[in-house]
């Protein structure tokens, strides 16, 4: 039965968004506003129909149905409830419908609120959100559709999963089907994948609503700011979730995948990278547009990169493109996507030359001066470009021409972007401090110099207290010191304009600080998303350029020592998990300084063969002792034990709290709703029928 | 008779000094292993480092490194002769020179391609501006009214 409602309404939501994007298109081409209202009723209801879809499933999942072929695949008798839950998108087929799920609920509210204030965009942002919509759910119909359910021929006892019963084939008997269900893969059975591919999924997904406006704004041919205006909340929000996937996916990776370390440069992780790199860009670079008038091409490139940068991450991910922990199994989706990816690219590009040729992409200010705020965030814009290309090469590039062209295959690894990304992260982070301190339009050096002079002499004083408490890695000093001033400059515009502030109207300092949020949350809510970001890259230089390590074997009561730690075994415990995974537990102390600080487990979980080693934590702001239990010897009680003292890392936890409180200060700002767009002129229906304000 | 081998005694003794100063062979610790490991790839699971795989290939790997390490070969000649067996896939950057500069110098091709494109927008489309020195620190009183106005222009436009 929910199989059943399941796929029928995913069929539903395939002929809404098809009917939504040929209504729009010929909407568009004839002015036809009754079109155009059909066109949204059908965008809209694709939303329902997909929820009625996932929840089919979600309740599949829920209820044990393992004749459907997708809850045999990734849940068992023994899966928990929690993690029945997340095995929605534990799986190729799950996930894909979840994604699809999240896409049309971003273009259901985009379309929603913005209906009545760009109606001559809309035609565009229909078609174009609701064409990828429906590229995505088609994949669901025809490729990996999660409904699909076993059969048993009777005759020759053949099992085979299909979304409609085969001739002459019966339901195989549930008992057996039950017993011999998969489950869930170990590496998914985590807290942090209750939240990390969700936050992930809607960091992707929410790229389609600035792409799509870009698109409907050049279609349309009403390329003002009220794209970029319209698209403004939309472009932040989905850039906080693909930020907080990011920092989440480092979490989880740190603490299930067992290396010590938290970004390893896989290309799956590299591929969601992109993105972020690019949308980064993208929400520096359109205040420039909206202020001043220019960057109008740039704009139209970085937003079309980053959605294009998205499309290919999931096809990476996906396709099997790339091996990972993350990549789903090689599927047959690959060449699809590949096409639709490149289509999108394609299009996108030509779009931006043929207005471009017919002058509509002009900017209204030339640059006047090579220190203006403007000049510093193109430059800025410049080294994000760079760090995408640069990580797209190693990802995809460089092993991809290899085996193409000589035969070889290479792995890209973490030398190369120690090469090649600290000289780029050390401009950006120096840039991110000096762009703020610089004025649109002109700025004189001496200017730009007295500004910045409070926090550079900070940063010297903080960079010589660093140098005098033993850290004198030439490396280190640099990286912190760009990181630093970074910091200082946006604590230092707050302070400096509370100041002016208490000076001139006499408000306290807590006052003046408030009325400068509330005055301009955009500007201040950016100043705490630096801050954050700083936060982040102090934990990233300490925590890789001062691990420390040590593997040793132990018998029981035996220590090693790393720098002032003591780690000391203590014994073994052995468990049996309500999941029926078997545990093996080494009970450890932490020592420092001859005194106790903390008893850790650290333990090797074996899922019928599978092991998975969960490291013991001791976390404080000054760093983590992080243990692995790598081998138990039965005969002799011995345990192998990977010690790392991981310096700052917390910070990298930390900086993403301040991140998300600034991004949601910076894009909870007061309504810059534009003045109505008027629609064009209607040929063949009254003006405003049917449609909603 | 002994007298006459006293010398020679003395000359094997002084002779033995050298030995007598080196150290006994230093046994090979897993974090030496892990050392050359942490440059290397698990040649079955594409882009995890080999110190950190724990498949059986990676653990007989990993011994084999010991054992060659115990036997005096330094990291690099390790390394060598993995890629000599098994091909560039085994380390972090290619050692074949071709490819090593297929996959070094596209990069600072890349960067030094956005350098100049980034110079080429700013400056195709600048117009040169007189520049005002107006600001004086901000503890003058002029000072702090001209950089509030300012401030109060900038938040007015969002």
């Amino acid at each position: 039965m929910l199989a059943e409602l399941g796929l029928s309404s995913l069929l539903l939501a395939l002929a809404a968004s098809v009917i939504a994007v040929g209504a729009a298109v010929y909407a568009a081409r004839t002015d036809n506003q009754r079109w155009l209202v059909s066109a949204r009723n059908a965008a809209v209801i694709t939303f329902p129909l997909l929820t009625v879809s996932t929840f089919a499933l979600l309740a599949a999942l829920m209820t044990e149905q393992y004749q459907m072929a997708y809850v045999w695949s990734v849940t068992d008798l023994d899966t928990p409830t929690l993690y029945r839950f997340t095995a929605l998108w534990g799986s190729q087929a799950g996930s894909l419908l979840f994604w699809t799920w999240l896409m049309s609920l971003f273009v259901f509210g985009a379309i929603l609120i913005n209906w009545g204030r760009y109606p001559r965009l809309m035609p565009g942002v229909i078609a174009y959100t609701m064409a990828t919509v429906a590229f995505f759910i088609g994949l669901s119909v025809f490729l990996e559709n999660p409904f699909e359910r076993w059969w048993l021929d009777p005759i020759t006892g053949a099992i085979t999963a299909a979304a409609l019963v085969p001739a002459g084939m019966v339901v195989p008997p549930p008992q057996i089907l039950a017993e011999q269900s998969q489950g869930l893969n170990p590496l998914l059975r985590h807290f942090g994948m209750i939240i990390h591919p969700p936050m992930l999924y809607l960091g992707f997904v929410g790229f389609v609503i600035p792409f799509a406006f870009a698109m409907a704004a050049m279609t349309s041919r009403d390329l003002s700011t009220g794209w970029i205006i319209a698209t403004r909340r939309w472009s932040l929000v989905a850039w906080l979730f693909l930020s907080l996937g990011l920092i989440l996916g480092g979490r989880w990776a740190y603490d299930v995948l067992g290396w010590g370390g938290y970004w390893g440069w896989d290309p799956v992780e590299n591929a969601a990278f992109l993105p972020w790199l690019l949308g980064t860009a993208f929400i520096h670079s359109v205040m420039i547009q909206e202020k001043r008038g220019m960057l109008k091409v740039w704009n139209l490139v970085l937003i079309i990169g980053t959605f294009s940068m998205v499309l290919f991450a999931t096809f990476a991910t996906r396709s099997g493109l790339i091996e990972s922990v993350h990549s789903f199994a090689r599927s047959e989706i690959g060449l699809p996507m590949f096409l639709f990816w490149a289509a999108i690219t394609g299009v996108s590009a030509y779009m931006i030359l043929v207005r471009r040729r017919e002058g509509l992409l002009k900017d209204d200010h030339p640059f006047t001066n090579i220190l203006s705020r403007e000049t510093l965030f193109v430059l800025n814009n410049v080294v994000f470009v760079a760090l995408t290309l640069v990580i797209f090469w190693g990802s995809f590039g460089a092993p991809i021409i290899s085996e193409m062209t000589t035969g070889t295959e290479v792995t890209i690894g973490v030398e190369y972007y120690n090469i090649v990304t600290p000289p780029l992260f050390i401009l950006m982070y120096f840039l991110m401090g000096v762009a703020p301190l610089s004025a649109y339009g002109v700025t004189s050096l001496r200017r730009l110099g007295l500004n910045i002079l409070y926090p550079a002499v900070i940063t010297a004083f903080t960079l010589a207290l660093l140098a005098v408490t033993g850290t004198t890695d030439p490396a280190a000093l640099v990286g912190y010191g760009v990181t630093f001033l970074a910091g200082y400059v946006a604590l230092w515009e707050v302070w400096r304009a509370a100041q002016a502030r208490q000076r001139s109207k006499g408000e306290s300092l807590p006052v003046a600080v408030l009325a400068l949020f509330s005055r301009n949350r955009r500007r201040y809510g950016g100043y705490v998303v630096h801050l954050g970001v700083t936060v982040i890259g102090i934990g990233v230089i300490g925590s890789t350029l001062f691990q420390a390590q040590t593997e040793r074997q132990l018998r029981v009561g035996e220590s090693l020592v790393l720098q002032d730690y003591t780690l000391r075994y203590d014994g073994i415990t052995l468990a049996t998990a309500e999941d029926n995974r078997e545990m093996t537990i080494a009970d450890v102390t932490v020592l420092r300084g001859g005194q106790e600080i903390a008893r850790l487990r650290p333990r090797i979980d074996d899922f019928n063969g599978m092991a998975m080693s969960i490291a013991g934590q001791h976390s404080t702001i000054e760093n983590d002792v992080y243990v692995l239990l790598n081998d138990f010897r039965e005969d002799t009680q011995a345990v192998r034990l990977w010690l790392y003292i991981n310096p700052l890392v917390n910070l990298i936890w930390w900086g993403g709290l301040i991140l998300i409180v600034g991004t949601l200060l910076g894009s909870w700002t007061a309504d810059t709703t534009p003045q109505r767009q008027p629609a064009k002129p209607v040929k063949s229906a009254r003006v405003g029928e049917g449609v909603a304000s | 008779m002994l007298r006459r081998f006293i010398p020679l005694l003395l000359a094997l003794l002084f002779a033995a000094l050298p030995a007598a100063a080196q150290d006994a062979p230093r046994p090979i610790t897993y974090d030496d292993v892990n050392e050359v490991a942490a440059r290397m790839y698990c040649p079955e699971c594409e882009n995890v480092p080999l110190d950190k795989c724990f498949t059986p290939v990676c653990i007989q790997w990993k011994q084999d490194i010991a054992d060659q390490l115990a036997a005096g070969a330094t990291e690099e000649t390790v390394i060598a002769g993995f890629v000599a067996r098994f091909g560039d896939q085994v380390v972090g950057v290619p050692q074949d020179p071709l490819l090593r500069n297929l996959a070094l110098v596209v990069p600072v091709v890349l960067l030094l391609a956005c350098a100049v494109f980034g110079v080429y927008v700013v400056y195709q489309k600048r117009r040169p501006a007189v520049v005002a020195d107006i600001d004086i620190p901000v503890t003058d009183e002029r000072a702090d009214r001209r950089y509030l106005a300012r401030l109060e222009k900038d938040m007015d436009e969002g």
